[in-house]
């Protein structure tokens, strides 16, 4: 008897972990009848990586402005945490509400991509934004910057922090996200090409939250003494490193540095924690994108450069890896961090 | 690493035993043996593991690295020590990460109001109780599984953070200067004092008072509990208090530890936290354990966290050896209640 009330207990506990794992919460921000209800019914939705924080918000704000140009309906969603398979199965749920256009920042782009092959089959226009799957049947990348030049970036502003010589560390996000392995891979490759002076240390250090980023980055200042730098490359990354130097009084001793938004940074950027952050305008990403995806479903190809009503430069677009490219990365420092609210 | 120094005094001493008489006899021997290797896994273990570090890095025996092991878990501590009643009695907490979250929020929120420190503090206690007081009811009164319940009640505080949080991050100061970690006593963190403090009342009233015999009692065998008078749901209830409390503390710890409240805060330590009792030495299946052990637990988690980073070695080995430890721990303890029922059996 006991055993079976056991055996319940295990199948109800199952049941509700995965109930659970369903309802984690998707923000819907603007569903199709609030957001641009214009007068054309073209309907295009965006999923991004982790819905909420203020970098995709920045995302949303450009999406809408775009969406309100074009006269079209723009949805915007994602998982509540940085869960690729939650993040499949809300894809799947805005395939199956018959979008004309669908474009996702995939966490993990191997697993997503037979869903988004499914979609692609179901006759929906399918892009990539913000991030790649390249093996997947997308008709277009929207890409913010180029990884290359980011990373690259990054390691410049560090470099200049450091004076170009010492050791430096990186903590980055989930070891499976694609974007921040090409970042650092750019990072790297641009350390090793212009300054042999810097080492890393401790490896490339993979965390989960903030907690864990503070804890990595304070371990590492304890390992390595003589550390000069730290880069923090995802969003929850960048306020446990900067927490971390400043709880550890090594501010002006350890530059930090990273792929941030402006306002998740800008309290480090004012008590000196950070030197800089690089990211580029992600409101402009978000026109951008449902610009492009209106492009998709009106079946309008892209030319070499395209003059994009509402972006301030024109956009490349290279025909061989099928990409758009917004531009050059954007450098946010206690002077100018203030003017975005993403 | 610290496989080898644990396996062999379990394998070799049972097989060469002499062979007894009676099939009971060797029993005895073979749980007075896992017995006691249940009692030292703990100590040898953490022995080999500062060690080890110690030979791996100059730079982990330090003041300072202990200092910062200190400050770092000490939220993880004083739910770890809550959490070890509720195991006693056989019960489990999986809501504990999101719940130190769900009041971190309030508390960097009412920081960056300008509450009064005294007002969020209490605030934070009178959360945590209710928090704690509505698992209990839900597994006391409603008589849920505990598990099942704390799932429950965890994914809802998730969620209430989540929709508290709404896209902005709440940036902490701490709520009093002893809470934080700056603060020292006499050299030591004041937060680490604070946990050990709390460590020791919890052991004594585990040990010597009429209420922490009432926690084993129902753990070992809650119906025989009950026919001796003990009041089952009262006992559970407190328990749960308690621990919402240490939630409640835990909570304003940790948003003066991490200075930022996120969507995802707090929700890493339900895992933590019950990987330390149980690594301790906790029986998961009730009526055994101690504070006590789930302090060398937390300390072997912490010290192991890191450690790996200090000797360099990759983060994701780190999972691996904390897994290893859990399977052993769990595994001498499914051994011990195999051994002792069979032996019971045969007795009768």
């Amino acid at each position: 008897m006991k055993k079976i009330t056991g055996a319940a207990a295990l199948i109800i506990a199952g049941a509700v972990t995965l109930a659970a794992c369903s309802n984690t919460p998707t923000s819907t921000t603007g569903s199709p009848d609030q957001t641009g209800s214009g007068s054309s019914d073209v309907k295009v939705a965006f999923v991004s990586q982790v819905e909420g924080i203020p970098y995709f918000n920045g995302f949303k704000t450009g999406g809408e402005r775009a969406a309100a140009d074009l006269s079209i309906t723009y949805t915007q969603t994602g998982p509540a945490k940085a869960d690729s398979t939650e993040q499949v199965k809300i894809l799947d749920g805005l395939v199956s509400q018959q979008y004309d256009a669908i474009a996702v920042s995939p966490l993990d782009p191997t697993s997503i991509n037979s869903s988004l092959s499914a979609a692609a089959s179901a006759g929906v226009k399918i892009a990539t934004s913000d991030a790649d799957a390249p093996e997947s049947e997308r008709a277009v990348f929207v890409s913010q910057a180029s990884d290359e030049a980011l990373g690259s970036t990054v390691m410049d502003e560090l470099a200049k922090a450091m004076d170009g010589t010492g050791q430096f560390g990186i903590v980055s996000g989930s070891a499976d996200t694609a974007t921040f392995n090409n970042w650092i891979a750019a990072a790297q490759a641009q350390q090793e090409a212009e300054y042999p002076d810097m080492e890393l240390v401790g490896g490339i250090r993979y965390t989960t939250d903030t907690a864990q980023a503070l804890q990595e980055a304070q371990n590492l200042m304890t390992a390595f003494p003589d550390l000069k730098g730290i880069i923090a490359v995802p969003s929850t990354a960048i306020p446990g490193v900067a927490q971390a130097v400043q709880n550890g009084d090594a501010i002006g001793r350890v530059a930090v540095t990273g792929f941030g938004s402006p306002q998740t940074s800008g309290e480090f950027l004012e008590s000196g924690a950070m030197t800089s952050t690089v990211l580029w305008d992600v409101e402009d990403l978000g026109y951008l994108t449902v610009w492009a995806l209106n492009q998709l479903v009106t079946e309008t190809p892209f030319e070499a450069t395209n003059e994009v009503p509402g972006l301030d430069q024109p956009v490349s677009y290279d025909e061989a890896t099928k990409t758009l490219l917004l531009g050059e990365p954007t450098v946010f420092t206690k002077d100018n961090y203030a003017d975005y609210d993403f | 690493m610290s496989a080898p120094a644990m396996t062999s005094p379990s394998t070799t001493p049972s097989p060469e035993a002499p062979d007894p008489s009676s099939a009971a006899q060797r029993d005895a021997r073979l749980l007075s043996i896992l017995r006691w290797i249940q009692q030292l896994l703990m100590p040898v273990l953490l022995v080999v593991e500062v060690i080890l570090f110690t030979v791996l890095s100059p730079h982990f025996m330090t003041a300072q690295n202990w200092t910062n092991i200190a400050i770092n878990s000490a939220d993880l501590a004083l739910i770890a020590a809550g959490l070890t009643l509720i195991v006693i009695m056989a019960g489990i907490d999986v809501s504990t990460g999101f719940a130190v979250g769900l009041i971190g929020w309030f508390v960097a929120t009412g920081m960056a109001d300008q509450r009064s420190p005294i007002l969020v503090l209490l605030t934070a206690l009178l959360a945590g109780a209710v928090l704690g007081l509505f698992n209990g009811l839900l597994t006391v009164r409603l008589a849920i599984p505990s598990i099942v319940a704390t799932l429950g009640t965890s994914a809802i505080f998730q969620t209430l953070l989540f929709a508290l949080w709404n896209s902005t991050d709440v940036f902490a100061r701490p709520v009093f200067p002893w809470l934080s970690g700056q603060s020292r006593i006499a050299g030591f963190p004041t937060v680490a004092l604070l946990v050990i403090v709390v460590y020791l009342i919890l052991h004594v009233v585990l040990s010597r008072t009429v209420y922490g015999r009432s926690v084993y009692a129902i753990g070992s065998n809650a119906e025989a509990a009950a026919l001796t008078g003990i009041k089952i749901g009262r006992v559970r209830l407190t328990a749960y208090l308690i621990l919402g409390l240490l939630i409640g503390l835990a909570a304003c710890l940790y948003s003066a530890r991490i200075g930022v409240v996120q969507a995802s805060s707090g929700g890493e330590l339900t895992m933590l936290v019950i990987s330390s009792v149980v690594v301790g030495g906790t029986s998961i299946l009730g009526g055994e354990g101690s504070v006590l052990r789930t302090l060398g637990g937390l300390v072997f988690i912490a010290v192991l966290r890191n450690g790996v980073v200090l000797a360099g070695v990759p983060s994701l080995w780190n999972g691996v050896m904390i897994g290893v430890v859990i399977l052993l721990a769990v595994g001498i303890n499914g051994l011990v209640v195999r051994v002792s029922r069979r032996q019971r059996r045969s007795l009768t």
